[in-house]
């Protein structure tokens, strides 16, 4: 749509006419802010916890193990430098041996969501799929947090 | 030919005095839009634009995304 | 010595053929399903009345 409008403005004579092509999905999933009757709809970027742990692929797990536990968590996101997601440690991933390496322990590219997925979606999907937790990223496959299904239940139940 | 933006680049030039429209159907617009966007269906850019927009400012158009 | 292979996994709304469901990641997902269902799916709630061919969903064919 955007470039037959932007290619029509120009043939009606307006001078200086830009397309951001890649709209308002790009703007959406970079956590930038917006405004209408959706803007303040709870959202998989704003419940996501951010204080979820992460290490490197360089650690060891079974060191990471223990600082996962010791802060009450049962899930840990590898990350590298810059918080782009490389894998991902559940339960049953921390419970192998302490000196597997990490790249080798965790699930790798593991699915995410973006910040924008309204709150009562995600609510559905992780019910429906069973999914006690999930990272959410942004388009550039940065990390924002990881967000828990009981936290996105209750907020989708509050709206009700 | 229009030219391409990107989020950066928007961002510059509507602090610069750029004008933000979004092309979608009313509805889409009215559940969510970019902060400072005026709505301006692709269906009514004929009937409408040169009324409601300014020509001798720059004009940024966007709608969900490149499909 | 036998082999069975493993059991083919596929999207349950689409049938296409699948390693993991896309959601969460697991074979034994009770509703195993790809990423272009899962986004569809997403996207369910958003109304999304335009097409970018041209039509529109509420115009009469023909007119």
């Amino acid at each position: 749509m955007s470039p037959r409008a932007a290619w029509r403005l120009e043939s009606l004579g307006f001078g200086e006419v830009y397309d951001y092509t890649v709209g308002k999905l790009d703007w959406m999933a970079a956590g930038l802010p917006t405004e209408g009757t959706n803007a303040g709809l709870p959202r998989a970027g704003d419940l996501a916890r951010k204080d979820t742990p992460t290490c490197s692929l360089d650690e060891q797990l079974g060191a990471v193990r223990d600082r996962v536990h010791a802060l009450g968590w049962d899930a840990v996101v590898v990350v590298n430098v810059e918080r782009i997601v490389f894998g991902l440690l559940r339960a049953k991933e921390l419970a192998f041996d302490c000196d597997r390496p990490i790249a080798q322990a965790m699930r790798p590219g593991p699915s995410t969501f973006r910040p924008y997925v309204l709150a009562k979606e995600m609510a559905h999907s992780m019910v429906e799929h069973k999914l006690e937790s999930s990272p959410i990223t942004t388009s550039d496959g940065r990390l924002v947090g990881l967000l828990l299904q009981k936290d996105v239940v209750a907020a989708a139940e509050s709206r009700q | 030919m229009p030219k391409e933006i990107d989020r950066h680049g928007l961002r510059r030039m509507v602090e610069a005095g750029a004008q933000l429209v979004e092309v979608l159907p009313a509805e889409e617009y009215l559940e969510e839009h970019l902060p400072g966007a005026i709505s301006l269906p692709l269906r009514r850019l004929d009937m409408e634009a040169t009324s409601v927009l300014d020509k001798t400012r720059p004009v940024i158009v966007y709608c969900w995304d490149v499909a | 010595m036998s082999t069975v292979p493993a059991k083919t996994l596929k999207c349950r709304k689409c049938g296409r053929t699948i390693d993991s469901c896309s959601c969460c990641d697991e074979r034994d997902c009770p509703p195993p399903t790809c990423y272009i269902c899962l986004s569809e799916d997403l996207a369910k709630s958003r109304r999304r009345l335009h097409v970018h061919a041209g039509a529109s969903l509420t115009e009469r064919q023909g007119s």
